[in-house]
């Protein structure tokens, strides 16, 4: 529940920012830094909450030059030089004596992460991969420095509670929780091309793009064109997959657990690890919290589309969020959803299957996407 | 030290109660933000926040050392200040970790308030930049945040247009409330209150130590807060700049 207040203001702040940014826009003048980097964090934040931007953004965007580009990628280089890393561990709590700067340090590192989603998408839709950009491995690396020596001083709890109603829009694979892992890849590992030529201009995915992947399945084409043309790629992305599986760390996104199952050729699909307490418990004080399992983006369907499951007292509950008039159909096990309900939502609930369970979703275009997931415990 | 001077009453209901701020709190953070004793390791040079870019400067050329001098030099029944930093000294682990201002003993602290209001008033003056802040606010006027945020962005291109500005947004903790003052300087001042209705009395008072923030994206920060249960509805804005401001 918090979760979705955190979300709505996030959600209403951006789109009144959004409202004066297209004033600023419309005034004469070029893309300029402070402008544009205004634009790219709250449309940043909107893709984040999974949900389009206003329309001028798109002609917006359109008219930016590299060289605007790359001043914005300059502007944000300085600015994290600048952010404050504390010395010694530091415990952010309700009465503790303060986060000061830090706390604007990792509201602003969060929000250059959404700035850093809409430039990847920029450099995309012109068919560049993003570590083509001015300056693009330089402020990775920049964020990448930050982020690892910020480890040191704050904890997990200490850093959500700095991000205050933005932890609503943090990704599961998000640069929080790669906070004090070593990156194993060296620098100059970061969007190297791939060899030998003739195979289009788009570089190997960089830790931007697969992180995307990973955490939301979008970035599919690009990520997964690549390794059908890398086995090298495909064989560490498949690793990967498996590996943030076994650890629990890529309960999001079904896309990257579809792409393995091809990959494999493997049947079997989901397990999740029961909850502490066991699914058919007696007691109905205890009330059981429904497992949850987020879907992320759902491929193949016209519109912006992702979905969670909720598992718990013996039912499954399939939850899909879109904008309005995407979804035509919802449907798991052999319950049918025609409709979405009050707050916008899309849920069909059945009995927990005890073996496969059919996942579809229809849009009203006609896609489809349809899936049987096997659900079972994890060893 | 009397933070605010007199009870001031705000638009948005927001009382702040002029209270007596306890020495030891108020120490330390004269200690951590003008005089810099920030533990930020990337901090640059004496004023790492730059208190001495204020008009009048809260912090002068010079004054840091002597005011450390003048602290180590503290000593009131065997107990010292034990900072390391006012001799020059790099803390260790467990000092990082200590606040040994919130602990001082009564003697040391009340003589090292004394030193930091003496000939070298650097305590008097970051109440002054607090005190100026909150007054200007209290006779501001109360928007709707969603106005508020529109109307900082459309200055995105001319961020020039935000000198002058100032806002506060109330931030919900569970019981408790805190007001979260912003000035287009980069000053942050917090009050606290323990539950809803009751006077709100000083927390804390920084300058954002990034000085490359973009200032639109400064005063969006009043969109968040320290894990927040709810933000208020409304915001309070420096009158002047607002009606200057009109769109």
């Amino acid at each position: 529940m918090q979760s979705n207040r955190y979300r709505d203001e996030l959600r209403e702040v951006t789109r009144a920012g959004l409202r004066g940014l297209e004033r600023a826009a419309a005034e004469p003048g070029g893309a300029e830094p402070l402008l544009l980097c205004n634009v790219l964090e709250r449309v940043g934040d909107l893709h984040r909450l999974r949900e389009r931007a206003p329309a001028w953004v798109d002609a917006f965007l359109v008219g930016v030059s590299e060289s605007e580009i790359a001043a914005v990628i300059s502007t944000y280089r300085n600015e994290v030089a600048g952010w404050p890393v504390p010395e010694g561990l530091i415990r952010i709590e309700e009465d503790g004596p303060g986060d000061d700067g830090l706390g604007f340090a990792v509201r602003r590192r969060d929000q250059v992460e959404s700035a850093i989603r809409t430039l990847t998408d920029w450099s995309l839709q012109r068919r560049r991969a993003p570590v083509q950009l001015t300056g693009w491995a330089e402020l990775l690396g920049a964020l990448r420095e930050w982020d690892e020596a910020i480890a040191k001083a704050l904890d997990r709890a200490s850093a959500e509670n700095l991000l205050s109603i933005r932890i609503a829009i943090a990704e599961p694979r998000g640069w929080l929780a790669r906070l004090g892992e070593p990156d194993a890849r060296s620098p100059e590992d970061v969007g190297e091309p791939l060899a030998p030529a003739g195979l289009g201009s788009f570089g190997r995915p960089d830790d931007a793009v697969l992180q995307r992947y990973l955490s939301t399945g979008e970035l599919k084409a690009y990520v997964e064109g690549y390794a059908s043309r890398s086995p090298e790629f495909a064989s560490m992305l498949a690793e990967t997959i498996e590996t943030l599986w076994d650890i629990g760390e890529l309960r999001g996104a079904i896309v990257p657990r579809l792409w393995l199952k091809r990959h494999l050729a493997a049947a079997q699909l989901l397990n999740y690890a029961p909850p502490a307490i066991p699914l058919a418990a007696a007691d109905e004080e205890t009330a059981l919290e429904g497992h949850r399992i987020d879907l992320g983006a759902i491929p193949g369907l016209s519109g912006a589309v992702d979905a969670e499951l909720e598992i718990g007292r013996g039912m499954v509950t399939l939850r899909v969020h879109s904008e309005a008039g995407v979804v035509r159909r919802v449907q798991a096990g052999t319950t049918v959803t025609d409709a979405a309900g009050d707050g916008g939502d899309w849920i069909a609930e059945c009995p927990l299957p005890s073996g496969s369970l059919r996942l579809r979703i229809e849009d009203r275009s006609g896609s489809v996407f349809e899936e049987e997931l096997e659900l079972h415990e994890a060893p | 030290m009397k933070l605010p001077l007199q009870e001031l009453r705000f638009a948005n209901g927001l009382v702040l109660a002029a209270q007596s701020v306890p020495v030891r709190s108020w120490q330390y953070h004269v200690l951590k933000h003008p005089l810099g004793v920030a533990r930020d390791a990337r901090a640059m040079g004496e004023d790492p926040e730059r208190w001495g870019e204020l008009e009048p400067p809260v912090v002068e050329a010079g004054w840091r050392a002597a005011l450390f001098r003048e602290i180590a030099a503290i000593e009131r029944g065997g107990k010292t200040c034990e900072l390391p930093e006012v001799r020059g000294k790099k803390p260790t682990r467990l000092q990082l970790e200590a606040h040994a201002c919130l602990n001082c003993p009564a003697g040391v602290v009340d003589a090292c308030e004394r030193v930091t209001s003496g000939e070298r008033p650097v305590g008097p003056r970051y109440a002054g930049v607090i005190q100026e802040v909150v007054e200007l606010i209290q006779s501001g006027v109360t928007v709707h945040r969603h106005d508020y945020f529109a109307r900082l962005t459309s200055f995105a291109r001319r961020p020039n247009e935000l000198t002058g500005l100032s806002a506060m947004r109330v931030l919900e903790l569970g019981n408790k409330r805190r007001a979260r003052f912003l000035r287009h300087d980069g000053l942050v001042v917090d009050f606290d209150s323990p539950w809803r209705g009751a006077p709100a009395t000083w927390r804390t008072a920084f300058r954002s130590p990034s000085a490359g923030t973009p200032l639109v994206q400064f005063f969006m920060d009043l969109s968040s807060g320290l894990a927040s249960e709810a933000l208020s509805e409304t915001c309070v804005v420096a009158r002047h700049w607002w009606e200057r401001h009109a769109i």
